[in-house]
C-alpha cells in the first residue's frame, strides 16, 4: 500500500503515514526525517505499523500528530515525544 | 501460624538491627564489598520473610530496596548517601510496620503509600544508574517493576511480566516484534525503550532493532509463552507478585475457556511435558522419567481420574516420549473429564493473632545443656531420697539416718541454687543488643543538631536479665540524647576551648558485684553546679539554706529531682536536664539507680547501677495491722526498737535521731494509708531503710520471718497500687506483697526531706 | 469420583528441604494441617541422608541452600535407585526466570513454585503430587 510520502515539497510539511506501513518503510520515514527534521509525521490514517517503523519514531522523535489509526499503537504506545 | 509470626518478628528486628550497623558502616566506608553483601542479604531475608505473609506493600518495598541493593552488589549503583539514606529509611519503616504487625496484626494504613514512595525512590535511582538496564533475570527486575507499578492495588487475575529483546537482526528474518505483542492475551501494559543507547543520528540503521518491549498481562502463562514460542531465547518471563497471584499461580497451561480440569492438575500435567522434554543428563534420566510418571499418575488420581493415570502407567513402559504423547493426549482430550471436584480448601482468611504477643526467648543451647545437666543431678538426688525412706522403714538407727538426711539435705540444696542460677542464667542478654541500636540514634540526633559526634562502645559483652535489657533502651536514649544536644558543645565553641571538633559520646556497660552499671559520657561542658543551685531555688524545689548546705555533688545530683527540668528548653547553659527524673523512675523500675559526675568544661557521666538478674531476694516479712507484708532485706540498715518518747514530732511528720542522725520516722500502717490506729505500746519497732539515697525509719507492729524468694514484678490490680515493689507467695500459699520503700516515699514531700538533711 | 480404591490411605510423608529456618516452619504448620508427616533437612547433604534413610512421597526443595543446593540435591535423588529416585518433587525458588524454571527441569523437578508461596498452593500442589484427594 502507499504507505509514507510527501504531500507536497515544502519545508515542515507533515510526513503521512497511511494504511499499513511494512517493515520497508522504515527506511523512507527515517530519510524523510532526517532530511527535515522539523517536519512533523501524521500517523492519524496508519492502520497497522511494522515495529520498524515505530522505532524510527522512537529514535528520532518527530513531532507526532493526532492519534495513530493502528489500535493497538494507539491503545498501548505513547506517542515518542519530541526531542 | 502464631509461632511464626513471633519468629517473623524476631528475625525481621534483628535483620534490621543488623542491616543498620552494615549501612551506618558503609557510610565510613563505602567500599567495604562485605558489608554490602551483608546488607543485601539481610534485605534478600526480609523480603523471603515477609513474603511468607500477606504485606504485599511490604513485599514489594523489599523487593524494590533487593534491587537496588543487588545493583550496588553488583557495583552498578553507587553505594552513596541517597541509597543508604534511602536504605535506612527502609529498615525504619520495616520496624515500624513489623511493630504495627504485632500489635495490630495488620501494617499501618499509611504504609502502602509509604511503602510505594520508597520503592520508587530505589527504582528512580536504578534508572539513573549507568547500567540499570543491565540486570534482567533477578527475581523481579526493575523493568518489571518499573511497568507494573501503575497497576498496583488493582485486583486481578495473576499477572505475568514479559521483557522482550528482539535481535537487532530480527527484522531480517521477518519478524515484527510489535506484532507478537499484538497477540498477547490479557495485555494490561506495554512499554517499548531502546535496548541500548542509540547510535549517532547519521549512524542510525532502521533496520537494526534496538528495543527492548516490556509487557503485563494477566493471561495465563501457558499462553503468553506459546505467543513467543518462537523467540523463546529473546524473552524473558516473570511472574508478577500480587497480592491475589498464589490462588491460580500455577495455572499457566488451562485457557480460560478449558472446561472440568483443575488448573494445579493441568498445570502439573503440562509441566510433566516440559520436564520430559528437557535436556536431560543419562545418568537421571531414568530417575526423571519415573518421577513424572509418578507424578502425573498421583495427580490424575487425586483428581479421580484412575483411568488416565493407568494410562500413563503403560506408557511409562515404552519411553518418555510416549508418555509425553499421552499427557498431551490427556491435556487436550478434556472432553471426558470427571466431574469437576471442587479443591478449594476453607482457607478463609490469615488466623487471627491471638492477644498478646507470646515473648519469645533466645538461648544459648549451652546453657540450656547445663540446665538439663543439673536437673538430671536433682533426679538423681530425688532418688536418693527414696532410699533414706526405705532405710527409715528398715528401722535404721535414728542418728544415722539424721545424718544421711541432712546430707542429702545439703545436696539437694546446692542443686536447686544451681539450678536457680543456671535458670536466671537463660534470660541473660548481652547488651549489645541495646547498644547496638544507638549507632543509628546517635547519628540521626547528631545529625539534627548538625553536631559531629563519635560514638564509642564498650562493654558490650556485658549481660543482664533481658527485661533488663529490654527496658533499657528509653532510657539510656534519653540521656543520650540529652547529652548530645545539652553536654556537647558546637563545634565553634569545642574549637575555641581546644577540644576536637567532634564530641564524644560513650556507651559503657560493666560488671559491679551482683549487679551491672550502664553509663553515658560524653565530653562536653559538664554541668555547673552553680547552674543548679540557682535553678533548684527558682523552681522553689528546695530552700536557699538547703541548697547552700549541699556540696557539688549532691547539688548536680538533684538533675534527677522531679520537677528539675520541665518539657520546655532548658537552653544551652544547662548542660543537662531534659527529663532526667523519667530516667531515674526507669531505673527505678528495674531495681536499680542513677548517679551522675560531671566536671564542669570536661564533661558528664551519667550512671544507671542495675541488678543483673532478677535473682532470689531476701524478703523480710512485716506485720502492719493485720497485715503482712514483706521488703527487700537489701534496702534494710538496720532494725531497732525505741521508746516512743524518742519520736518527736517535726515540721512535715515525726523524726528520731539514730547514732546521732536525725532521720525521718513513718508508720507503715499510715503509708499505707490507714491513719486511723492509735500508737500502741510504749516501743516502737523501727526498720531502718536506705531508698532513694535517704535513711529513713519504718515503724511496724511486728517481724514475722525472713524467707529468700522471687520477687514478680506487680501485676494486674496490685500493678497500681503506689509503694508495691512486686509480690511474692509464702509458704501457705498465701500472696504477699512486697514493698518499695522508695515508691512509698514517692508520696512524701520533697521540702520535708530535704529539712531532714 | 468413581475410583477411590487407589488413593492412599496412610499419612502421606513429606521431606522440605530449605536452609530458611521460618521457611521450613512455614512450611510445616501449612503440611501437617493438611494431613502430612513433615521431615526437614537445612541442605542438600543432610536432605540426602534423609532420602536414604526413610520413605518419602514428596519432596519441597529450595533452590539456593548452602552446602549443596536443590538442583544437586534433586540430580543426586534422581540418580539413585528406584524407588528413591522417582519421588516427585516441588522445587522453590524466589526466583522466577525461565532459566530458572528450565534448570530444575533439568534437575528432574517435577513442579516450580515461585516463593512467596501461599498456603492453598502449596497444599493444592503437595496432594496433588502425592495422590491425595485435594
Amino acid at each position: 500500500m502507499a504507505v509514507v510520502r510527501r504531500v507536497d515539497a515544502g519545508p515542515g510539511t507533515p510526513v503521512r503515514l497511511e494504511g499499513v506501513c511494512p517493515v520497508e518503510d522504515a527506511e523512507t520515514l527515517a530519510s524523510l526525517i532526517l532530511e527535515d527534521p522539523s517536519a512533523p509525521v501524521d500517523w492519524t490514517a496508519c492502520t497497522r505499523m511494522h515495529t520498524a517503523v515505530y522505532q524510527v519514531l522512537l529514535r528520532l522523535r518527530p513531532t507526532i500528530l493526532g492519534t495513530s489509526g493502528d489500535p493497538f499503537v494507539g491503545r498501548w504506545l505513547t506517542p515518542p515525544s519530541p526531542g | 501460624m502464631n509461632d511464626l509470626l513471633e519468629q517473623f518478628l524476631d528475625e525481621t528486628r534483628e535483620l534490621v538491627q543488623s542491616a543498620t550497623e552494615d549501612l551506618l558502616a558503609l557510610e565510613a566506608a563505602p567500599d567495604d564489598t562485605e558489608a554490602v553483601n551483608r546488607v543485601f542479604r539481610a534485605f534478600h531475608t526480609l523480603k523471603g520473610s515477609v513474603g511468607l505473609f500477606d504485606f504485599p506493600p511490604w513485599f514489594s518495598l523489599l523487593h524494590a530496596a533487593e534491587d537496588g541493593l543487588s545493583a550496588a552488589r553488583a557495583g552498578t549503583l553507587a553505594v552513596d548517601a541517597a541509597l543508604i539514606d534511602l536504605s535506612l529509611e527502609t529498615l525504619d519503616a520495616t520496624g515500624r510496620w513489623a511493630d504495627a504487625v504485632e500489635t495490630e496484626g495488620t501494617l499501618p494504613g499509611t504504609a502502602d503509600a509509604e511503602g510505594s514512595v520508597l520503592a520508587g525512590r530505589y527504582r528512580s535511582l536504578l534508572s539513573s544508574g549507568p547500567e540499570a538496564r543491565a540486570m534482567d533475570a533477578s527475581a523481579l527486575p526493575g523493568w518489571a517493576s518499573r511497568l507494573a507499578e501503575p497497576l498496583r492495588g488493582v485486583e486481578g487475575r495473576p499477572r505475568i511480566a514479559v521483557r522482550y529483546q528482539p535481535r537487532s537482526d530480527c527484522f531480517f528474518s521477518g519478524d515484527d516484534p510489535l506484532g507478537l505483542v499484538r497477540k498477547v492475551p490479557g495485555l494490561l501494559a506495554v512499554s517499548v525503550e531502546p535496548a541500548a543507547p542509540w547510535s549517532p543520528d547519521e549512524e542510525f540503521d532502521a533496520f537494526a532493532c534496538n528495543l527492548a518491549i516490556a509487557l503485563i498481562s494477566d493471561a495465563p502463562r501457558a499462553e503468553i509463552e506459546a505467543v513467543f514460542r518462537l523467540v523463546g531465547d529473546q524473552v524473558t518471563v516473570v511472574d508478577l507478585p500480587t497480592a491475589t497471584d498464589q490462588r491460580n499461580a500455577s495455572g499457566g497451561t488451562i485457557s480460560a475457556s478449558a472446561p472440568a480440569m483443575e488448573p494445579v492438575v493441568a498445570a502439573i500435567l503440562a509441566e510433566q511435558v516440559r520436564v520430559l522434554a528437557a535436556a536431560g543428563e543419562a545418568q537421571t534420566d531414568a530417575g526423571r522419567l519415573e518421577a513424572c510418571a509418578r507424578s502425573v499418575m498421583n495427580t490424575l488420581r487425586s483428581a479421580g481420574r484412575s483411568g488416565d493415570a493407568d494410562r500413563c502407567g503403560q506408557a511409562l513402559g515404552s519411553g518418555p516420549d510416549a508418555l509425553r504423547a499421552t499427557i498431551e493426549a490427556i491435556l487436550t482430550d478434556r472432553s471426558n473429564a470427571a466431574s469437576p471436584t471442587d479443591g478449594e480448601e476453607d482457607h478463609g482468611a490469615s488466623e487471627p493473632l491471638g492477644g498478646d504477643a507470646v515473648r519469645t526467648l533466645r538461648v544459648d543451647a549451652a546453657r540450656v545443656d547445663a540446665l538439663v545437666a543439673l536437673v538430671g543431678e536433682l533426679v538423681v538426688a530425688r532418688n536418693g531420697l527414696g532410699y533414706l525412706a526405705a532405710r527409715a522403714e528398715a528401722g535404721e538407727d535414728a542418728g544415722m539416718l539424721a545424718r544421711a538426711i541432712r546430707e542429702a539435705d545439703a545436696n539437694i540444696g546446692r542443686l536447686s541454687t544451681s539450678l536457680h542460677r543456671s535458670a536466671i542464667s537463660l534470660r541473660l542478654t548481652p547488651l549489645s543488643s541495646v547498644f547496638r541500636r544507638f549507632g543509628r540514634q546517635v547519628r540521626d540526633a547528631a545529625r539534627g543538631l548538625g553536631k559531629d559526634v563519635v560514638l564509642v562502645v564498650e562493654g558490650e559483652a556485658a549481660e543482664a536479665d533481658k527485661g533488663i535489657v529490654e527496658n533499657l533502651f528509653e532510657p539510656l536514649l534519653h540521656v543520650v540524647r540529652n547529652a548530645i544536644d545539652h553536654g556537647l558543645e558546637d563545634a565553634v565553641n569545642r574549637r575555641q576551648v581546644g577540644k576536637p571538633e567532634a564530641g564524644r559520646i560513650c556507651l559503657a556497660a560493666e560488671q559491679d558485684g551482683n549487679g551491672i552499671v550502664v553509663s553515658v559520657s560524653d565530653d562536653g561542658r559538664g554541668i555547673d553546679p552553680a547552674f543548679i543551685r540557682r535553678r533548684v531555688v527558682d523552681r522553689g524545689l528546695l530552700q536557699p539554706e538547703a541548697v547552700a548546705s549541699m556540696d557539688d555533688a549532691a547539688v548536680t545530683e538533684l538533675i534527677f529531682a522531679p520537677g528539675f527540668s520541665t518539657a520546655e528548653s532548658v537552653g544551652a547553659l544547662s548542660g543537662r536536664g531534659v527529663g532526667m527524673d523519667a530516667v531515674r523512675a526507669a531505673a527505678a523500675r528495674m531495681g536499680g539507680r542513677v548517679s551522675v559526675e560531671s566536671r564542669v568544661g570536661l564533661g558528664t557521666t551519667i550512671r544507671l547501677h542495675l541488678p543483673q538478674t532478677i535473682a532470689l531476694a531476701r524478703i523480710m516479712v512485716v506485720g502492719a495491722g493485720t497485715e503482712s507484708y514483706g521488703i527487700a532485706m537489701d534496702a534494710v540498715v538496720e532494725v531497732v526498737r525505741r521508746p516512743r518518747t524518742c519520736i518527736h514530732a517535726v515540721a512535715g511528720g515525726n523524726a528520731t535521731v539514730l547514732r546521732g542522725r536525725t532521720v525521718p520516722v513513718f508508720r507503715l500502717v499510715e503509708l499505707l494509708g490507714r491513719r486511723d490506729r492509735p500508737l500502741d505500746g510504749d516501743d516502737a519497732l523501727l526498720l531502718v531503710v536506705r531508698a532513694n539515697g535517704e535513711t529513713i525509719a519504718v515503724e511496724v507492729d511486728r517481724f514475722e520471718d525472713h524467707i529468700d524468694t522471687v520477687v514478680r514484678p506487680p501485676a494486674g490490680l496490685v500493678g497500681s497500687v503506689a509503694g508495691v515493689g512486686g509480690t511474692t507467695l509464702l509458704s501457705d500459699g498465701r500472696v504477699l506483697l512486697v514493698l518499695d520503700p522508695g515508691g512509698i516515699l514517692a508520696d512524701a514531700s520533697v521540702p520535708a526531706r530535704a529539712e531532714d538533711r | 469420583m468413581s475410583d477411590t480404591g487407589s488413593l492412599r490411605v496412610e499419612a502421606p510423608r513429606v521431606l522440605v528441604v530449605d536452609d530458611g529456618a521460618l521457611v521450613r516452619m512455614y512450611y510445616r504448620g501449612i503440611l501437617e494441617r493438611a494431613g502430612f508427616v513433615v521431615d526437614e533437612a537445612l541442605n542438600g547433604i543432610e536432605g540426602l541422608e534423609r532420602v536414604l534413610g526413610a520413605t518419602y512421597d514428596l519432596l519441597v526443595v529450595d533452590v539456593n541452600m548452602p552446602k549443596m543446593d536443590g538442583y544437586s540435591f534433586l540430580r543426586a535423588v534422581r540418580g539413585r535407585e528406584p524407588p528413591i529416585r522417582s519421588i516427585p518433587s516441588l522445587m522453590t525458588s524466589t526466583e522466577a526466570a525461565d532459566g530458572d524454571r528450565e534448570a530444575a527441569r533439568i534437575a528432574g523437578a517435577n513442579f516450580y513454585l515461585v516463593k512467596p508461596l501461599s498456603e492453598d498452593v502449596l497444599v493444592a500442589h503437595a496432594r496433588a503430587l502425592v495422590g491425595s484427594r485435594p
